[in-house]
């Protein structure tokens, strides 16, 4: 904990510094409404690895000015589709089959995810 | 690669023994089909205390499989080990996002694995989509009842290999005309 929390803030301001970060701001900022949470959420999906190399990049787009709902968005695309979990680990392990079958059932629940994340902000105004 | 094979070998063995631990009248009768939303709601809290990676929660739920639990309650297993695993929001999303960002993710996600579950258990009256008993990939599913075998019963991993192997020798060369998740003989 002590070792990668400056690594993934680092990393994160790198990040931040090689980027057009108005850009960011524009595609899935907090004024991007649906189609924002729409691009975060597919966005998510193609996020590699796990905690260790998904966070700064998340991070980042945070730093960079990215929306609550489409944070949110972005973080339950990338637990629930998982592009790369899925094609290293849950079609070999459970199969195809299972693989359309988890797909499909979890298809819309990042969006979900960031629709009721943005309900929420309104309205209690946390942020 | 060596700690990918050293993951597995242990997710494989974990799957193993939760295949010969679990009680099958118990499990299936709780977390089988007509578990209802108590099952899916098991799951959920099983899923967000659940830790680790792939390498260990697939092998565990290939396992639950074959002991009768209900696809539903799987797909909101694994939806609820991603969204709302514990560990990872305690040691990344809290640290790093702020109390606030975290608090509202898991508020907005806390009912999410539970509606993966209803769809997964709508979807499955689609044919292509239903799963057959103890579905999984086929060498992983012979891999990890070896492996169980291996370290429980004493039966040496190489007789379960000649065994599968010989069958699946003698299957290559059946002649079928089915579609082959439609064949009666499961060829």
């Amino acid at each position: 904990m002590a070792i990668r929390l400056p690594c993934t803030l680092l990393t994160a301001m790198f990040l931040v510094q090689i980027t057009p970060v108005a850009w960011v701001a524009n595609v899935i900022g907090p004024n991007s409404g649906a189609l924002g949470i729409l691009i975060a959420a597919a966005a998510g999906g193609f996020l590699p690895g796990g905690p260790m190399v998904s966070f700064p990049i998340v991070v980042f787009f945070q730093q960079a000015g990215a929306g609550v709902p489409q944070l949110v968005a972005l973080l339950a695309g990338w637990s629930v589709y998982a592009l790369n979990r899925t094609l290293s680990f849950e079609a070999p392990i459970m199969g195809w089959r299972f693989v359309a079958l988890r797909g499909m059932s979890c298809l819309v629940l990042p969006i979900l995810a960031g629709f009721s994340a943005e309900i929420l902000v309104n309205l209690t105004g946390i942020f | 690669m060596v700690v990918v094979i050293k993951l597995l070998a242990g997710g494989l063995l974990i799957g193993g023994l939760v295949q010969q631990l679990v009680v099958k009248d118990k499990i299936a009768a709780l977390l089988g089909e007509g578990a209802g939303l108590r099952g899916l709601i098991i799951a959920t809290a099983a899923g967000a205390l659940t830790p680790g990676g792939p390498l260990m929660v697939f092998p565990v739920v290939l396992a639950l499989r074959p002991a009768g639990v209900e696809v539903g309650i799987l797909v909101t297993y694994i939806a609820a080990w991603s969204l709302l695993g514990l560990v990872k929001v305690l040691a990344w999303e809290l640290p790093l996002m702020g109390v606030d960002f975290a608090i509202v993710r898991v508020l907005v996600c806390l009912p999410l694995p539970i509606l993966a579950g209803v769809f997964a258990r709508r979807l499955t009256k689609i044919r292509w989509l239903r799963l057959k008993p103890g579905a999984g990939s086929r060498s992983f599913h012979w891999l990890s009842s070896g492996s169980s075998r291996f370290c429980l019963q004493g039966l040496s991993i190489n007789e379960r290999a000649e065994k599968a192997f010989a069958r699946l020798a003698t299957r290559r060369w059946t002649r079928c005309d089915h579609w082959r998740s439609a064949c009666p003989a499961r060829c």
